[in-house]
C-alpha cells in the first residue's frame, strides 16, 4: 500500500513539475533530463489527454468555431488516437536517429519526455476553449485566434527549448536539426508507405488464391 | 530450420492453386447424337380447304408471283394455312357477319423483303440466334432459320440428310424441325500427317498422271519441321494457331518427325473441297482408324458437330394461334456451344411502309410506335426487359429503359390488330421493336415488334485481380418452354384499349384477375416511413441507433389530419416497422421496433385505421437483406444469391448526385432461403392477426441465382414467386404490390407505384395506359410519388389521365433526418410540406372523378401531343391538357395544365 502511495505522490510530484517547465523551460528541461523530474508516465498521460481533449473540443465546442459539431458521426477516437501516435513516434525516432549523429545527447526517451510537455499548450487550450467557444460570439473570434496563436507559438517554444537543452545545442544548430527531422519524418513515411504497397501486392498473391478456390467450390 | 520451414510453406502456398486446378474434375463430354427422324411421321396437308394464295412480288413487268400457303387446320374463327417451301404461316380470322377474313402472316412478303438488303435472309425466317461457343469464349454471328437451314435443304435432300422436317405433334398439330447449321459427314481427312507418307502419296499419284494432288495439299497443308519451327520465320502467332490445332506442338524436340499440319479448316465448309481432299488420301489408303490414331497421338480433338435441332409447333385454340418451343426437345451439343438468344417470328405482323398503323409495347405501363414515325436518328431499337433486370447478372445503372410489367404486345393494322401474350417463357424475355428505316446506317424496311429469349447468359468472371477476365456462363440452359399466343382483333374493336379489354378478360377468365368490388373514391397511397438505421458518435466513439421517421403515434397523426381534410379510401404502406428498419434484417419472423412504439404501439395503429376504414401494409421485404446482424438466421455466404460470375448478387443503392457509386447494397436471398423465410414470415404474420402485407421488392424485381450447386433460372424464381404470392393469398392475406409484373396480380389488392410513364425511349411515340386499363376498377393503383417528381403538377395530370390513385411517401419527421442516410428513393419526404396541395389535389379529383374508381377504362386517346381523353364505362370522359395554353376539342374547353371532366349519363 505505501508502495502505491508512494508512486502515486512520485507521480503527482512528476506531473506538477511539468508546469514549471512550461514555465522556465531551459531549466525545467535541464531538470526534466538531468534531475530525472520526467516519468513516463507523466508522457504518456500527456499524449492521451492531448488526444482526449482535443475530441472534447470537437464534440463541445461551438458549430460557430468548429464546424465537427454538427457531425459528431465524424469523430473516432480511434483514429485521432492513432494519427497522433504515428506522429509522435515519428518525430521521436527521427529525433534521437538524427541527433545521435550529430552529437545530441537526448535519448529516445528524452526527446519522448519533452516533446509531450510542448503538447501542454495545446491541451489547455482545447480544454478551456471548449466551453469558451460556446459563450463567445463569432464577433469575439479573434480572442480565440489570439489564445490559439499564444498556444501554438508556446508549443513551439517549448518544442524548440526542449531540443535545445536536451542535446546540447546552439540557436542556429537547434533550428537546422529541427528542419532536419521534419525531412527525416517524411523519409520514414515513404519508406513505409512503399513497404505497405509491397505488403499489398503480397497479399494480393494470396487474395487471388482465396478468390480461386471460392469460385471453384 | 525455421527459416526453411516457413520457405517451404511459401511455396506450398503458391503452388496450391495449380494443384486445385488440376484436380477439378472436368465433366465428361457426352456423346452428341441428333434425335432419330426415322420415326417422325411427316404432317399431311388434308387439303379440306383450298389454299390460300399470296402475292409475294410485283414485278416490273406487272406479272406477280405467289406463293401458296396450304391448309392446315381451322378452328370457330380461325385457320391456319402453312407455306412449304419457306416453312412460314399464314393465320386466318374469318370474317364474321359478312365482314372479310382478316390474314397475318409470319414473314413479309418478297416485295417488301427486297428491301430488306442484308435482311433478307432473317426477313424470311421464323427463329433466329445467337450462339455462344464457350470453348473459343466468342458469340457466333446470328443464324437463321432461313440462311443456316431452309436456303440449304435442296442440296441436302438430294444427300437424303433434309435440314428440315414438316411433322406433327403428339395431338396432331402442326410441327416444324429445324436443324440449324451445317450438317457435316465425318470426313477422313487428317489433320496431322507424316510428311513422308504425304510425299509417297503426290508422287503415287503423280506417276498415274494426277499432278494437281501436291498443289492441292499444300494450299491447305503446312509442313512443320523442328528446323524450321526453330528459325524464327514463323511468327509467334502462327505458331499458337498451329498449337491450337495440333497440341503436341507445343513440346516439339529433335525427334519430331516432319509432318504435314491442316491449316486450312475451311475446307469443311466446302463440300466439294472436302471431298476432294478426302479422295486423295482414301484412295492411297487411308483409313479412318489410322486418322484417330494420329488424332490421339497428337492431342488434336475430334471434330465437334455445330448443329441445332429446334421444333416449332403451331397450333389453333378458341383464342388464336398457339406457337411452342419446347425446351426438352432442344438438341445440340452443349458440352460446347450453347444458345445466348434465340428470336422467335421476329418479323409475325410486321407493318410495311405502306401500311397505317401501331405497335403496342409494354414500356411500363405502356408505350405506343407509329408506323413509319421516322424517328431513325436513333440506331437502336427499343429492348423492354420483362420484370426489369436481372440483378443476378447486370449493373442496374446499365437500364435505360423501364422494365416490362405484363407479357404482351400488340400490332394494329388497319382493318384488325394481331395482340400477342407470351404465355411460357416470359421471365427471360425481352420485348424489341423498331420501325422501319429506309435510310442511314441499318436500314429495315418494315415496324415490328417481338420476343427475344436469353437462354444461356454469361458474365464476365475476373480471376487474376489485375484485367485479366474469363467468362463464365450460366451452368444449365433455362428450363422453360417458349409459348406465345397469338390473337387477331378484327372488326370495330381493334384499338389498344381493346387490347388492354381483351388481355383483362384473358386474365380473369385465368382467375389471375378478379373482378373486385372497388371502392367509389379514389385511392389515396400513401408510403410512410417508419426507422433507419443510423450512425453517430460521442466522443468519438461511434455507435448505431434506429431514428424513427414515422413512429406509430406519428402515422395515427398523419392519417386524422388527411381524414379530417376528407381523404377517402387510403391505402398505407408501412415501411421500415420492423427487423431494423428500412434497411432491414432477414423477415423471417417480426420484431416490432420499439423505437417507434412496439407492438402495443403497432396494434393500436392497426386497430385505429381498421375502425376507420384504412388499409395499412406494413412492408416486410423479402427478397434482399440489408443487414447481416449476428445471432440472425441468415448467413452472407450461404443465403445469398450468386450471379453468373459467381460472386454474391447485390441489389446496389446508387448515391443520385453522381449516379455512380452505390452507398448501400442489399443481399438478395437465394431461393431456398427466400421459400423457407416467407413460410415463416407467414406464421408470423398469423400469429400477430395481420391481414394484410406488402412484400416489398419481389413485386418489381426477377432475380436469378446463378449458383453453381443449384441454378435457379428466372422462369424458376417466377414459379417460386407464383407459389409465395399463392400461398399468401390462400391464407387469406391480402398484398399490396410495389411496381406489379404480372405475377403479383392474384391476391393483389392495391398497387403502389405503378409508372404513369413509359420510359419515353425516342422511337416511341407516346405513353398509353394499358396496364392501367387492364386494372382499372379492380385493383386500386397509383403511380410514382408525386411528393418525388420533378413537376407535381404535372404527375397530378399524368394519375388523373391514368386514373391512377394519389402516391405519396412520407415521414413525420423533417427531412433533415435523413442526413447523412443514402437511400435512392428517400427524399423530400416531409408530410407537413405536401399535405395541404395533397389534399387539396384529391378532393377536387376525388369529387369530380370518384365515381370512376369502381369502372372500368374503356377507351384512352392521345388527341394531341398536350392533350389526351380518357373514357370510362358509364361515358364519363377526362380530357386532360399538358399545354401551357387552352385547349378546345368538341367544344370543349379545357384551361391550360388542367383537366375537365364531362360526366357520363348512365
Amino acid at each position: 500500500m505505501n508502495d502505491f502511495k508512494l508512486a502515486l505522490h512520485n507521480y503527482l510530484e512528476k506531473f506538477k513539475f511539468i508546469f514549471y517547465v512550461m514555465l522556465h523551460p531551459f531549466k525545467g528541461f535541464w531538470d526534466l533530463k538531468h534531475e530525472k523530474k520526467g516519468s513516463k508516465a507523466v508522457a504518456i498521460t500527456l499524449s492521451l489527454l492531448y488526444v482526449l481533449s482535443g475530441i472534447i473540443y470537437d464534440q463541445f465546442a461551438a458549430y460557430s468555431f468548429n464546424p465537427m459539431a454538427a457531425n459528431p458521426e465524424n469523430i473516432n477516437m480511434f483514429e485521432s488516437l492513432l494519427s497522433t501516435v504515428i506522429v509522435l513516434l515519428l518525430w521521436c525516432y527521427s529525433n534521437w536517429g538524427l541527433t545521435t549523429l550529430f552529437d545530441g545527447e537526448g535519448s529516445v526517451k528524452d526527446v519522448f519526455l519533452y516533446t509531450t510537455v510542448a503538447l501542454v499548450p495545446l491541451i489547455l487550450y482545447n480544454l478551456i476553449m471548449a466551453p469558451l467557444t460556446n459563450i463567445l460570439s463569432i464577433d469575439e473570434a479573434n480572442i480565440i485566434s489570439t489564445l490559439q496563436t499564444f498556444s501554438y507559438l508556446w508549443a513551439g517554444i517549448l518544442l524548440y527549448t526542449g531540443t535545445m537543452t536536451t542535446h546540447q545545442y546552439g540557436t542556429i544548430r537547434t533550428l537546422i536539426i529541427i528542419i532536419f527531422i521534419i525531412l527525416g519524418m517524411l523519409l520514414i513515411m515513404f519508406m513505409s508507405i512503399m513497404f505497405f504497397f509491397l505488403l499489398q501486392t503480397l497479399f494480393n498473391v494470396g487474395y487471388v488464391i482465396y478468390r480461386e478456390l471460392t469460385l471453384r467450390y | 530450420m525455421r527459416k526453411r520451414i516457413v520457405v517451404f510453406l511459401i511455396l506450398l502456398t503458391m503452388l496450391l492453386p495449380f494443384v486445385l486446378t488440376g484436380c477439378g474434375s472436368e465433366k465428361e463430354d457426352a456423346e452428341f447424337v441428333l434425335p432419330e427422324t426415322k420415326n417422325l411421321t411427316p404432317f399431311e396437308f388434308t387439303g379440306a380447304k383450298p389454299s390460300h394464295l399470296r402475292d409475294m412480288l410485283h414485278k416490273d413487268d406487272g406479272t406477280v408471283t405467289q406463293a401458296e400457303y396450304k391448309f392446315v387446320e381451322e378452328n370457330n374463327d380461325y385457320i391456319l394455312y402453312f407455306n412449304t417451301d419457306r416453312l412460314d404461316i399464314a393465320l386466318c380470322k374469318k370474317g364474321q357477319n359478312g365482314q372479310q377474313d382478316e390474314f397475318w402472316y409470319s414473314n413479309p412478303t418478297d416485295d417488301v423483303i427486297s428491301q430488306g438488303g442484308g435482311l433478307s435472309g432473317e426477313m424470311k425466317s421464323q427463329l433466329q440466334m445467337l450462339v455462344l461457343d464457350k470453348k473459343k469464349q466468342a458469340q457466333s454471328p446470328n443464324k437463321t432459320t432461313y440462311a443456316d437451314c431452309v436456303a440449304k435443304q435442296p442440296e441436302n435432300l438430294e444427300k437424303e440428310q433434309p435440314q428440315y422436317y414438316i411433322t406433327k405433334t403428339e395431338d396432331g398439330h402442326l410441327k416444324v424441325i429445324y436443324i440449324i447449321g451445317q450438317l457435316q459427314k465425318n470426313y477422313i481427312i487428317p489433320t496431322i500427317i507424316s510428311k513422308a507418307y504425304v510425299d509417297d502419296m503426290i508422287k503415287a499419284y503423280k506417276d498415274k498422271g494426277v499432278s494437281s494432288v501436291g498443289m492441292n495439299i499444300s494450299n491447305n497443308y503446312k509442313v512443320i519441321t523442328y528446323e524450321e519451327w526453330n528459325s524464327g520465320k514463323l511468327t509467334e502467332k502462327k505458331k499458337q494457331d498451329y498449337i491450337n490445332t495440333v497440341p503436341s506442338l507445343a513440346e516439339i524436340d529433335e525427334s519430331w518427325e516432319p509432318a504435314y499440319i491442316l491449316t486450312n479448316d475451311k475446307i469443311y465448309n466446302s463440300e466439294y473441297l472436302a471431298t476432294q481432299i478426302q479422295g486423295y488420301f482414301v484412295d492411297y489408303g487411308y483409313t479412318e482408324q489410322m486418322r484417330d490414331e494420329d488424332n490421339q497421338k497428337n492431342g488434336v480433338e475430334a471434330r465437334v458437330p455445330n448443329v441445332y435441332w429446334l421444333p416449332l409447333s403451331y397450333s389453333l385454340e378458341d383464342d388464336g394461334l398457339k406457337v411452342t418451343m419446347k425446351d426438352d426437345e432442344i438438341v445440340y451439343n452443349t458440352s460446347r456451344y450453347d444458345i445466348y438468344n434465340i428470336e422467335v417470328m421476329k418479323y409475325f405482323g410486321a407493318g410495311t411502309q405502306q401500311e397505317d398503323g401501331y405497335l403496342v409495347i409494354p414500356d411500363g405501363p405502356g408505350a405506343m410506335i407509329k408506323f413509319n414515325n421516322g424517328k431513325v436518328q436513333q440506331k437502336d431499337p427499343v429492348r423492354i426487359t420483362m420484370y426489369g433486370n436481372d440483378m443476378g447478372n447486370i449493373d442496374p445503372m446499365a437500364a435505360q429503359t423501364k422494365q416490362g410489367y405484363l407479357p404482351v404486345w400488340g400490332i394494329k393494322k388497319q382493318n384488325s390488330s394481331l395482340f400477342t401474350i407470351i404465355e411460357d417463357g416470359s421471365a427471360i424475355s425481352t420485348v424489341i421493336a423498331d420501325v422501319s428505316r429506309t435510310s442511314g446506317s441499318t436500314i429495315n424496311p418494315v415496324n415490328y415488334v417481338y420476343s427475344q429469349y436469353r437462354l444461356v447468359d454469361y458474365d464476365e468472371m475476373e480471376l487474376f485481380g489485375e484485367g485479366y477476365k474469363l467468362r463464365a456462363y450460366q451452368l444449365n440452359r433455362s428450363t422453360c418452354d417458349i409459348v406465345l399466343k397469338y390473337t387477331v382483333l378484327s372488326g370495330e374493336k381493334h384499338e389498344y384499349s381493346d387490347m388492354a379489354a381483351y388481355y383483362r378478360d384473358y386474365l380473369m377468365k385465368r382467375n389471375v384477375l378478379k373482378d373486385q368490388t372497388a371502392s367509389a373514391n379514389i385511392p389515396f397511397n400513401l408510403e410512410l416511413e417508419g426507422g433507419i438505421e443510423d450512425y453517430s458518435a460521442f466522443m468519438g466513439i461511434s455507435y448505431s441507433y434506429i431514428s424513427s421517421l414515422t413512429s406509430f403515434d406519428d402515422a395515427q397523426l398523419i392519417l386524422d389530419e388527411l381524414l379530417s381534410k376528407g381523404v377517402k379510401n387510403i391505402n398505407v404502406k408501412y415501411r421500415g416497422w420492423a427487423n431494423n428498419g428500412m434497411a432491414n434484417q432477414i423477415f423471417d419472423r417480426v420484431n416490432v421496433l420499439s423505437e417507434l412504439g412496439g407492438k402495443k404501439g403497432f396494434n393500436d395503429l392497426m386497430a385505429y385505421a381498421k375502425e376507420k376504414g384504412i388499409t395499412i401494409y406494413p412492408e416486410t421485404e423479402l427478397l434482399v437483406v440489408y443487414e447481416d446482424k449476428l445471432l440472425d438466421s441468415f448467413n452472407s455466404h450461404n443465403d445469398v444469391s450468386r450471379k453468373i460470375s459467381r460472386d454474391n448478387a447485390i441489389l446496389m443503392q446508387y448515391d443520385l448526385m453522381t449516379l455512380s457509386q452505390w452507398r448501400r447494397g442489399a443481399l438478395v436471398l437465394r431461393p431456398k432461403t427466400l421459400k423457407a423465410a416467407s413460410e415463416k414470415l407467414l406464421e408470423s404474420l398469423q400469429k400477430m392477426n395481420l391481414d394484410t402485407v406488402d412484400l416489398g421488392t419481389i413485386g418489381y424485381i426477377l432475380n436469378g441465382d446463378y449458383n453453381i450447386k443449384a441454378v435457379y433460372d428466372r422462369s424458376m424464381i417466377q414459379t417460386l414467386y407464383n407459389e409465395i404470392i399463392a400461398n399468401y393469398s390462400n391464407a387469406g392475406i391480402k398484398l399490396a404490390a410495389d411496381g406489379g409484373n404480372v405475377y403479383m396480380l392474384p391476391g393483389t389488392t392495391a398497387m403502389f407505384n405503378l409508372p404513369n410513364l413509359s420510359s419515353e425511349y425516342y422511337v416511341t411515340d407516346a405513353t398509353i395506359p394499358f396496364y392501367q386499363m387492364v386494372i382499372h376498377g379492380m385493383i386500386p393503383y397509383s403511380g410514382e410519388a408525386i411528393n418525388q417528381s420533378g413537376d407535381p403538377k404535372t404527375s397530378l395530370l399524368n394519375a388523373v389521365e391514368f386514373g391512377a390513385g394519389l402516391f405519396y411517401r412520407w415521414m413525420y419527421q423533417e427531412n433533415s433526418a435523413m442526413k447523412d442516410i443514402y437511400f435512392e428513393d428517400l427524399y423530400s419526404l416531409y408530410y407537413g410540406a405536401w399535405i395541404n396541395d395533397a389534399t387539396v389535389d384529391y378532393t377536387r379529383y376525388n369529387n369530380e372523378l370518384g365515381h370512376t374508381a369502381a369502372l372500368k377504362m374503356v377507351d384512352h386517346e392521345r388527341l394531341t401531343d398536350m392533350l389526351a381523353m380518357t373514357v370510362y364505362e358509364d361515358g364519363t370522359t377526362v380530357y386532360v391538357n399538358y399545354g401551357e395554353e387552352d385547349a378546345t376539342y368538341n367544344n370543349v374547353v379545357i384551361k391550360a395544365k388542367d383537366y375537365k371532366v364531362i360526366k357520363g349519363v348512365a
